[in-house]
């Protein structure tokens, strides 16, 4: 599954502790869901699309299956 | 989880440890068990201790302690664990497969009892939780 999660996070210009912060995961979790490595829940991903004011299919694109 | 809650709930631990090991102590000389006093003063020294020591962190570097807990319950974290604990279940599997065999070709009945044993409750456990997490999720 992709993922434009770095670039809105770019766009609200802030980093990933921040982001991390607010969403009240570790960085790591950013990063690894910036780098494609880890999917979030789908709890997550409503904390981020709210917090974006997007849907969540505009900031994760479902591409199949990869595993 | 917020700081607050952590707080409390570490002043609640800090308290019940130091009850546990003076009351213990005191208790246990009492009734004549002196032999458990170390297990029990060692376990409330050790819950005053954990606890102190986080009331530390909250009081001097609140920041820190707080992506501290966030990395404490972070799903990702949450699910790194799961696999850990998997991975580690097969390979307790194949120590104790391994402890079966030894006993095995030493004619060792010890050994040959733990594995089995070992194995069985394993199984067993595994069975159990997962019927556990069926009913749960």
């Amino acid at each position: 599954m992709k993922n434009n999660l770095e670039q809105l996070r770019k766009e609200k210009g802030i980093n990933q502790k921040e982001l991390a912060s607010i969403l009240k995961v570790s960085r790591q979790t950013i990063s690894s869901l910036e780098n494609g490595r880890y999917n979030p829940s789908i709890i997550l991903a409503f904390k981020i699309a709210e917090y974006f004011n997007k849907p969540i299919e505009e900031i994760f694109i479902y591409e199949g299956e990869d595993e | 989880m917020n700081l607050e809650k952590v707080e409390k709930k570490n002043k609640v631990k800090l308290i019940v440890g130091l009850l546990i090991f003076f009351g213990g102590t005191i208790t246990l000389k009492l009734i004549g068990l002196e032999d458990l006093i170390g297990l029990v003063s060692g376990f409330g020294g050790a819950l005053f201790g954990v606890s102190a020591i986080a009331l530390f962190k909250i009081k001097n570097n609140p920041e820190d302690y707080k992506d501290e807990v966030i990395s404490q319950s972070d799903e990702r974290g949450t699910a790194i664990r799961g696999y850990a604990s998997y991975a580690t279940m097969i390979a307790m599997l194949g120590a104790i497969f391994i402890l079966s065999v030894v006993g095995i070709l030493w004619a060792n009945d010890f050994l040959l009892f733990l594995g089995a044993g070992s194995m069985v409750f394993v199984l067993i456990s595994f069975y159990l939780f997962a019927k556990y997490y069926e009913k749960k999720l």
